[in-house]
């Protein structure tokens, strides 16, 4: 009886020692997977916050340029987001935008959105739509920057939401 | 039981374990970080107050509010065009609700709906969003805002009515002419022995003085203060011909009384001739008859000339005459950039004046130009002459803006003593003169200037008979602009002695003369004129401004027998300003603050008005701080 026992005992401490051993080693993983993930989310963070600035602050340079003398990528003119840039914007490789973006590895899409959420259209030309990059697919993450700004639509100004969104 | 025991130990550790883990797994989950959150707030909060600054009303507010405003009246159409913080100001400033409704109307559909706003400007809550389903104030984590300075408004100010401004065509104004002495003297001793001059030459100088009164002028108060080369001359006074006095005393003070039976607007002609001082023709007294440099006239009158400030281009010299070779010392004062100078005198055709002998003296020290012959009895010194012997002792026309400096014509051959008065020596005022080329600092003919005596001073510190070695003048100027301050001093000063000559213009020193310091400024014999403009800055301020003299034994000056002056502009018109509900109080307010600058010495007898009426947005007040502030 004793001998017995003292090997049940020792059962369930093994089981137990694997247990908490697995249960901690589970952890450790995990916590390494969220720290990495993090800092992926921080920088993701940083450059959508610098990119959506560079976007609705700055006229870019030249001041009035076009996807062939584009220096530097900014759509602010006069108090408005200029959609003749965003245009320009839209005729010009992803790759090269992502590089002058200075994005990195994340991938982009940048949005006009009305006060009604929607995608921002052309009036003569619905099926143009200002917005441009990847759309998010099959996303580990995605950091969403969002300006405040007013554009003049053939005419009409209306106030609207610039969305930058980074995602990996 | 001893394992059933063991057992539950084992499963409740366990369990712990687990709680513990989840915990912490728990609390190291955490949400976006409070800086990224934090910088995006900052962001929406700079891009609603770049929509508000820099999109017009129109642009960014629903057509239907705005047409209910237009319709009721709370906007007029111009409105819509003007800025979105403009109208908001205005609305503000007028303590209209619709503020509130307006601030809303342009931000509420673009601030995310899971942040929570607020608008102030100055403070003032102008919409706060904390009773919608937004985020409330007292719950936010993070709180952020931006601010913006805009300029235009004034709580409680009327937004529309009538604004004007006031120009005065015609004053009459209380002014003074200060007509100073030029340092002018003569031999009247028959022989120079030693130090002390005897025997009178029956030489006696005659000065006149020009005292230019304008024609519409009414005379208030007028006084003459003469003071002679040496303490025992005498002297008489006339003024446009007419004898007034003979003084036995080294000065004389004339008052009005003295004067006003002669005295008339337009031009005067006062002279005073000097003679030996000493009863006995064989005795001792002052080598030379004339002025030391302290005479003065002044004359305070009324008149509705805007303008009585003569240019300097042309200082004339005083017409003298005597019998021995004259020593002429003319003080020249230009507050403006000096390009060229000339010295031209007008000695008669008939004179018989072989030679003048022009010399310069700046800060004390005399430097040579040259001697001339007299030609048909003229005799003139061209800038380029004048330049160069400047140049060839290191100074130039720069260094001479806003202070005095002299010419010296010695007209024949100077000496103390002349024994035998051999021909008149005649020195042709109305055509003898500097001619100065400069520019004048700033259009000074578009006010009214003013010259004033300084008469608040304070002495101490005294050497005998009225003599002082420590002065100070106290002189305020608020609200005008200044233009520059002069000085003449009677002075006395001890042969050979090396004393300190200390000015200083507010706490600025403008000549030093230490004996103790060879690099000082040299010691000035004749300390008889100073004077500075507004340079440098802060020595004559549109304020309260001080001139403090101050010397050690050695050298003195006697503040009553001396004069100070200063000439000043007050602007003659003023410029729009607040906001008045009728053009009659728009006027009536313009008026008033065109008397108050004017001052007690001008009233304006013609003023002509501008006035033009505003409405919706004033322009004319603020700043104003607007602020927006963000939270989640």
């Amino acid at each position: 009886m004793k001998a017995e026992l003292f090997s049940s005992d020792f059962i369930i401490s093994i089981l137990l020692f694997f247990t908490v051993l697995t249960i901690i080693t589970i952890y450790y993983q995990n916590l390494q997977t969220d720290v990495y993930e993090s800092n992926i989310r921080n920088d993701m963070y940083s450059k959508a916050i610098k990119v959506a600035s560079l976007l609705a602050e700055s006229s870019g340079y030249p001041q009035f340029w076009n996807s062939s003398n584009v220096k530097v990528i900014g759509l602010y003119d006069s108090g408005k987001f200029n959609l003749t840039k965003f245009e320009e914007l839209q005729k010009m490789n992803y790759q090269n935008v992502k590089t002058m973006l200075g994005t990195g590895v994340y991938n982009f899409n940048i949005t006009l959105k009305n006060t009604t959420e929607y995608v921002v259209e052309k009036p003569s030309n619905p099926s143009v739509k200002y917005s441009y990059g990847t759309p998010l697919v099959n996303a580990e993450q995605a950091i969403l920057v969002k300006r405040l700004g007013v554009i003049d639509l053939e005419g009409n100004s209306s106030k609207v939401v610039m969305e930058v969104i980074l995602w990996i | 039981m001893k394992g059933i025991v063991l057992t539950l130990d084992a499963v409740l550790a366990l369990l712990i374990m687990v709680s513990v883990i989840s915990l912490l797994v728990f609390f190291r989950t955490e949400a976006t970080s409070p800086f990224f959150t934090a910088q995006q707030l900052h962001s929406l909060s700079e891009d609603a107050l770049t929509i508000l600054s820099e999109s017009t009303l129109r642009e960014v507010t629903n057509q239907s509010l705005l047409n209910y405003y237009l319709s009721n009246g709370i906007l007029n159409e111009s409105d819509l065009d003007k800025k979105a913080i403009d109208v908001i100001g205005a609305l503000w400033a007028a303590n209209k609700p619709e503020t509130a409704n307006i601030s809303k109307d342009i931000l509420n559909d673009i601030i995310p709906n899971n942040i929570g706003y607020q608008v102030l400007i100055n403070g003032d809550n102008i919409y706060n969003s904390s009773d919608t389903s937004r985020p409330n104030y007292n719950d936010a984590t993070i709180e952020i805002s931006s601010a913006r300075i805009a300029s235009g408004y004034e709580k409680y100010k009327p937004t529309s009515g009538y604004v004007a401004r006031s120009l005065a065509r015609a004053v009459k104004k209380n002014n003074t002419l200060v007509v100073m002495g030029d340092v002018i003297m003569s031999s009247v001793s028959k022989k120079l022995s030693g130090s002390t001059c005897q025997g009178n030459n029956q030489n006696e100088p005659n000065i006149s003085y020009i005292v230019d009164i304008p024609n519409d002028a009414n005379i208030l108060d007028a006084y003459w203060f003469i003071e002679s080369a040496w303490v025992d001359n005498k002297f008489k006074v006339y003024l446009n011909g007419n004898f007034i006095l003979e003084s036995s005393t080294p000065w004389k003070l004339l008052t009005y009384n003295d004067l006003k039976a002669y005295l008339h607007t337009g031009r005067n002609i006062g002279n005073v001739i000097f003679r030996w001082g000493n009863p006995d023709p064989g005795g001792t007294g002052g080598c030379e008859g004339g002025d030391d440099g302290a005479t003065h006239f002044v004359v305070t009158y009324n008149t509705s000339q805007l303008s009585t400030l003569e240019r300097f281009d042309t200082q004339y010299f005083q017409t003298v005459i005597s019998y021995a070779p004259i020593q002429y010392k003319k003080p020249i004062f230009i507050f403006g950039d000096i390009y060229n100078m000339s010295v031209y005198l007008n000695l008669t055709k008939t004179t018989q004046v072989k030679n003048v002998t022009l010399k310069f003296m700046w800060n004390g020290q005399i430097y040579n130009i040259s001697l001339k012959n007299v030609i048909n009895g003229i005799v003139e010194w061209n800038d380029t002459e004048i330049r160069s012997a400047l140049n060839s002792s290191g100074i130039s026309y720069s260094i001479l803006d806003g202070r005095f400096f002299w010419f010296i014509a010695n007209i024949d051959p100077y000496s103390l003593d002349w024994k035998v008065l051999d021909y008149e020596r005649k020195i042709v005022g109305e055509d003898s003169y500097v001619k100065i080329n400069y520019s004048e600092r700033g259009e000074i003919y578009n006010y009214i200037d003013m010259t004033r005596v300084l008469s608040n001073f304070t002495y101490s510190i005294p050497v005998g008979s009225g003599f002082y070695r420590y002065t100070k003048w106290n002189f305020n100027l608020t609200n005008k602009i200044p233009l520059f301050a002069k000085w003449q001093y009677a002075w006395v000063y001890s042969s050979g002695s090396n004393p300190k000559q200390l000015a200083i213009a507010n706490n600025i020193i403008l000549y030093n003369h230490d004996p103790a310091n060879s690099s000082s400024n040299p010691l000035i014999v004749e300390f008889v004129r100073f004077g500075y403009d507004t340079n440098p800055e802060g020595v004559l301020i549109s304020g309260n401004n001080k001139f403090e003299l101050n010397f050690s034994s050695g050298y003195a000056i006697n503040p009553n027998n001396s004069l100070g002056e200063t000439t000043f502009l007050i602007p003659a018109s003023v410029s729009y300003d607040g906001v008045f509900e009728n053009q009659t109080n728009a006027i009536n307010d313009a008026n008033q603050r065109l008397r108050n600058l004017l001052g007690e010495d001008v009233s304006a007898t013609e003023i002509t008005n501008q006035s033009f009426s505003v409405a919706g947005v004033p322009y004319m007040w603020g700043p104003v701080s607007v602020r927006i502030r963000m939270w989640t």
